[in-house]
């Protein structure tokens, strides 16, 4: 069984080494056969198969976080390989559901999945990843999408991998002008998640959009690193995350928009707000800016705090419980972003997860 | 007159004399604003065809602060904020540029004050920054304050009437009426007409999708007040 | 990353040099040897632990690499400034070497000749001793102590010994470890409880000392319920022909004391200005910077706080302008380690013609400080499309109780607005300058009128482009 191990660097810029944030030790296992457990829904002229003959490196977005050896060891020991394009000037009606399941049989997947939009199509991909408890389950995942001019991707990304899960996933997206690539990404599971998305703004008037959702709990702890290049002129960003922490989670948050020379009239913005429902969590956020180009608007914005205590006493007042407050608080926090996600099972089974960890977690020391 | 490839004015000729009062009246979108913005040499914009003449100079070339340091002066609709300056300080820094002389603190901050009063303002405005969280009205008086203090020879009014209450109109329409005399000369784009209640108005001009397209005497207001923009165009 | 490696083998030869013959790396002058810095020390009159502290300094200098991060520092020779550092070599330069864009900004800013030639590192040193004479009195009858580090090592040993790099020590990082081996200069400002000092005291009020201005340590402690404001600096610029600056600021704010520190840095363009600024806050105390950074070819620039008793405060404003040829990485850490305590920080940049303006933070709320509030708010305005600015600030919040936020924005001087000052006569050119001033302003106005001035006349000396 063949294996990688790395240090990753998960800054775009580095700064103090003692506020460990520069990099993470990332460990891999490769396969030894297929990938079993997995569903694939769609319909319509959307090709899907499982060869492909690579990316060009200019549009392999994904490789900013990855190191050399790192992609060579994806597409070397890939159990399962997707590529699906959408065909030129077609939009695909439904969601594409892939649904990875890892169990006792099949506890390794190595998943490589390219997505390619032509010229004016538009497509919704959404992938969803679980596990059973007890499983000794390790995925690693690389999904990389291509969204030529003037197309229209959604991609969803939702994790709900069993607590003891090993997970590493690297995003990457490369849009063309006057496309538009959203992105969907909720981590809830695995104990030491290493999830990162890279989106190059390439095109005029490409757009991007960046949805996060994380949960800690028990000794869960995230390293999340998310980052929008903007290339071309008035091209627009928005990164939104929502976080939850409790019992002892940690996690490292770093978002950064990079606006580079020649990006006039874009325009970028990045927000994150972590709600924090136990005394011992870790919460570390990075919001990096970097601009070489005048002509631009950048903002962000983070802020982290509990539940305001006026808003509980509220809720309580009307005879809920505390726990169940916080429930209904957390679950305000994410909305805004699960609503996003066009499937109905897919989204009760992420508000499910929500709840059962703040079930499990939520109390106050 | 264009901008960003769109044809905004398309034939405008106009001719203002010294003690005159013209007002320009039409419907939204007739390209009030822009011509006003236009002669003051906003970089938005760029002449097609055509000449800007002021005191008998050709101006069409020259750079917004020359021309504003010739004598003409315009009160915007939406006028900016700009933090960390105060009204003061851009007064008498204006004021300067204006008269190419230095101005005095002192001297100059007695003067403010009076021109202050005389519009009814707070004077601790003077203070504040440059249209800062000034409300709609109060941004429009500060407009007119700066007007009183650098006495241009021209003064173009874009709707500084909007946003106002009652007594406001009535203070600012005061203070246009001190301003007027036989050297300067008006130009008032308004909608409401309560501004120039005072004001004895010589041209009416009525724009509409980039031209002017009737030019008349005082009457031509009450027309427009009583029977709309229909009647006249 | 090659030459930087270079260097260090240089020094680590030095080093063996001096374990062979004690005399050979005093010849040769290269390298930072024990025995320059053994002679820096008698020079000095220093007590033994002083001397001891030194030589410490030089070895944990010797083993420490350079940073890994921040701007590239190849232009630093290390080679070059054991030159300077060694005390029987004068530092002052002749009058005519000094750059002319120096001594024509001095005239723009309208600094009196005897200060230009101090402010130069030339000839006689400044003696404001009038003006300090009526201050130093006033002092006197407080119980205030205002001296140079030097005479504080020698007068107030006990103190001193207590306090001396123990807040920043060499460990910390490399130029620390050099500064901790080489100081020179300074001052040592100690403020009994209770006293409340109206005036503030200033930087460059005292005789200059051969080498000040390069590797000077300033250390001030304020006592119980105490109050002063100290100002270091002018915003005329400091001209050195040894282009490295790394200075050291130990700051003891007692329990419910109020210290503001003020500086206005404005190096000579062939600067390294790589300085460690620190504050230590008991109960209740408050620490205030105000920061306005111009000069310097390159800067590293972090002050920080660390707020040790409940309810302690720091608040920090700085402008950091980077023009032409010039990497200015500065901002501020803050560490919250006890219930109740604040930060702010409010930060503000301006880049231009293809400057390079970073700010970095760290702010650390430990398990222990309930109820800790801090925000940030940075702003950078990036004047055309050949500069950079960059903001790279970590939040690392460890309990639940506590409220933390954070944000930024860039963007550059709005058309609308230039053409609206344009339209009451200013040209392009002062609107814009009127425009960075309104955005400078958070910052002049916490500082006392004349400094505000000559930083604002700085400002203007900036967009016009003319200084360096």
């Amino acid at each position: 069984m063949s294996q990688f191990e790395a240090t990753l660097d998960r800054m775009p810029v580095p700064t103090w080494r003692w506020l460990h944030v520069n990099d993470a030790g990332v460990f891999l296992q490769g396969t030894d056969g297929e990938a079993s457990g997995a569903d694939i829904r769609t319909s319509g002229r959307v090709i899907i198969r499982e060869d492909f003959s690579g990316l060009k490196p200019s549009e392999d977005a994904a490789a900013f976080f990855l190191p050399a050896g790192m992609g060579a060891f994806i597409a070397e020991n890939a159990n399962r390989r997707h590529f699906i394009r959408i065909p030129r000037g077609y939009s695909e009606p439904e969601p594409i559901l892939l649904t990875l399941r890892l169990d006792d049989e099949n506890p390794v997947l190595v998943d490589d999945i390219v997505i390619e939009a032509e010229e004016g199509a538009s497509v919704t991909v959404i992938l969803k990843y679980t596990s059973e408890s007890g499983t000794p389950a390790r995925h690693c995942g690389r999904t990389r999408v291509i969204v030529r001019p003037n197309a229209a991707v959604k991609l969803v990304k939702v994790q709900m991998l069993d607590g003891e899960a090993a997970h590493t996933d690297t995003i990457g997206g490369f849009v063309e002008a006057g496309a538009r690539l959203n992105v969907i990404l909720a981590e809830l599971g695995a104990a030491r998640p290493l999830s990162s998305c890279n989106l190059i703004l390439a095109g005029e008037g490409a757009a991007a959009g960046l949805d996060v959702i994380y949960l800690g709990d028990g000794k869960r702890a995230l390293d999340l690193s998310y980052r929008v290049e903007h290339r071309g002129r008035k091209t627009v960003s928005g990164i939104r995350a929502k976080g939850i922490l409790m019992e002892q989670s940690r996690k490292v948050f770093r978002d950064t928009l990079d606006f580079k020379s020649g990006a006039s009239g874009s325009k970028g913005r990045e927000e994150e707000s972590v709600l924090l429902l136990s005394p011992k969590v870790q919460n570390v956020s990075v919001p990096l800016l970097l601009c070489g180009e005048d002509d631009v608007e950048g903002e962000h914005a983070a802020s982290s705090g509990r539940p305001d205590e006026k808003v509980l006493f509220y809720l309580m007042s009307r005879g809920i419980g505390e726990l169940e407050a916080k429930k209904l608080l957390a679950e305000a926090a994410v909305s805004s972003i699960v609503e996003q996600i066009p499937d109905a099972s897919v989204r009760d089974e992420l508000l499910a997860a929500v709840e059962r960890s703040i079930e499990k977690g939520g109390q106050t020391a | 007159m264009s901008a960003g490839g769109r044809r905004i004015l398309n034939g405008v000729n106009l001719a203002i004399r010294p003690g005159e009062v013209h007002v320009l009246m039409g419907p939204n979108g007739a390209g009030k604003s822009t011509l006003a913005n236009a002669v003051m040499g906003d970089p938005r914009y760029t002449v097609d065809e055509g000449r800007i003449f002021f005191e008998d100079e050709d101006i069409t070339g020259e750079k917004t602060d020359a021309r504003a340091r010739r004598g003409m002066f315009l009160s915007f609709q939406a006028p900016e904020e700009i933090a960390g300056i105060s009204v003061e300080n851009f007064l008498r820094a204006a004021k300067a540029a204006y008269t190419g002389q230095e101005v005095k603190l002192l001297p100059f901050r007695k003067e403010l004050r009076a021109k202050m009063d005389e519009l009814e303002m707070d004077p601790s405005y003077a203070a504040r920054y440059l249209n800062v969280g000034f409300s709609g009205g109060e941004k429009k008086k500060n407009e007119i304050l700066q007007m009183a203090v650098l006495n241009p020879k021209l003064a173009i009014l874009d709707e500084t009437d909007s946003g106002l209450d009652i007594d406001a109109v009535k203070t600012i329409s005061e203070s246009l009426d001190r301003y007027k005399n036989g050297a300067n000369a008006m130009l008032i784009i308004t909608h409401i007409t309560r501004i120039l209640q005072k004001l004895p108005v010589d041209y009416v001009h009525i724009m509409a999708e980039g031209r002017i397209v009737k030019t008349s005497d005082a009457s031509l207001i009450e027309t427009v007040s009583r029977d709309g923009f229909a009647a006249v165009l | 990353m090659e030459k930087q490696k270079t260097k260090i083998d240089d020094i680590d030869r030095a080093r063996f040099d001096f374990r062979d013959a004690d005399q050979s790396g005093y010849k040769t002058g290269k390298g930072l040897t024990a025995g320059i810095v053994t002679e820096i020390s008698k020079m000095k009159n220093e007590p033994a632990w002083m001397l001891e502290h030194r030589l410490r300094s030089l070895e944990v200098y010797d083993r420490t690499p350079m940073p890994a991060w921040g701007p590239p520092l190849d232009e630093l020779s290390m080679d070059e400034i054991v030159t300077y550092v060694r005390p029987d070599t004068g530092l002052k330069s002749d009058w005519n070497e000094v750059p002319a864009y120096i001594k024509s900004t001095f005239e723009r800013l309208g600094i009196p000749k005897a200060e230009r030639e101090s402010l130069a590192g030339v000839g006689a040193q400044y003696d404001s001793e009038v003006v300090y004479h009526n201050i130093r009195q006033e002092l006197l009858n407080q119980g205030v102590i205002y001296t140079d580090m030097e005479t504080a090592v020698r007068e107030h040993e006990d103190t001193v010994r207590e306090l001396f790099m123990k807040l920043v020590p060499p460990e910390d990082h490399k130029f620390v470890a050099l500064h901790g081996a080489v100081w020179s200069g300074g001052s040592f400002v100690y403020v009994p409880e209770g006293v409340r000092l109206e005036i503030p005291l200033q930087s460059y009020f005292r005789l200059n000392a051969p080498g000040a201005g390069q590797f000077e340590h300033t250390l001030i402690v304020v006592e119980k319920g105490a109050r002063v404001h100290f100002i270091e600096g002018c915003s005329a610029p400091k001209y050195n022909v040894l282009n490295l600056h790394a200075g050291c600021v130990e700051l003891y704010v007692r329990e419910g004391a109020t210290l503001r520190y003020s500086t206005i840095e404005n190096w000579s363009k062939n600067m390294m200005n790589l300085n460690t600024k620190r504050a230590l806050v008991e109960k209740n105390g408050t620490i205030e910077w105000i920061s306005g950074t111009f000069g310097s070819h390159t800067t590293m620039l972090y002050p920080s706080s660390i707020l040790k008793g409940e309810g302690a405060r720091s608040t920090f404003t700085g402008i950091t302008f980077a023009g032409r040829g010039q990497h200015l990485d500065t901002g501020a850490r803050v560490v919250h380690l006890a219930p109740n305590t604040s930060s702010t920080i409010s930060s503000r940049s301006i880049s231009k013609d293809g400057g390079i303006a970073v700010y970095r933070s760290a702010v650390s709320i430990s398990p222990d400080a309930a109820g800790a509030k801090s925000s940030a708010v940075c702003e950078s305005l990036m004047l055309d499309g050949e500069s950079r600015s960059d903001t790279i600030p970590v939040m690392d919040i460890r309990t639940d109780q506590a409220d933390i936020g954070h944000e930024a924005r860039i963007g550059r001087i709005s058309d609308d607005a230039v053409f609206y000052l344009m339209t009451r006569g200013l040209s392009e050119e002062e609107a814009k300058a009127m425009i960075v001033r309104g955005f400078v302003e958070p910052v002049a106005k916490e500082l006392p009128l004349e400094y505000a001035v000559e930083m604002n006349r700085l400002i203007s000396l900036e967009m016009e482009g003319t200084i360096g």
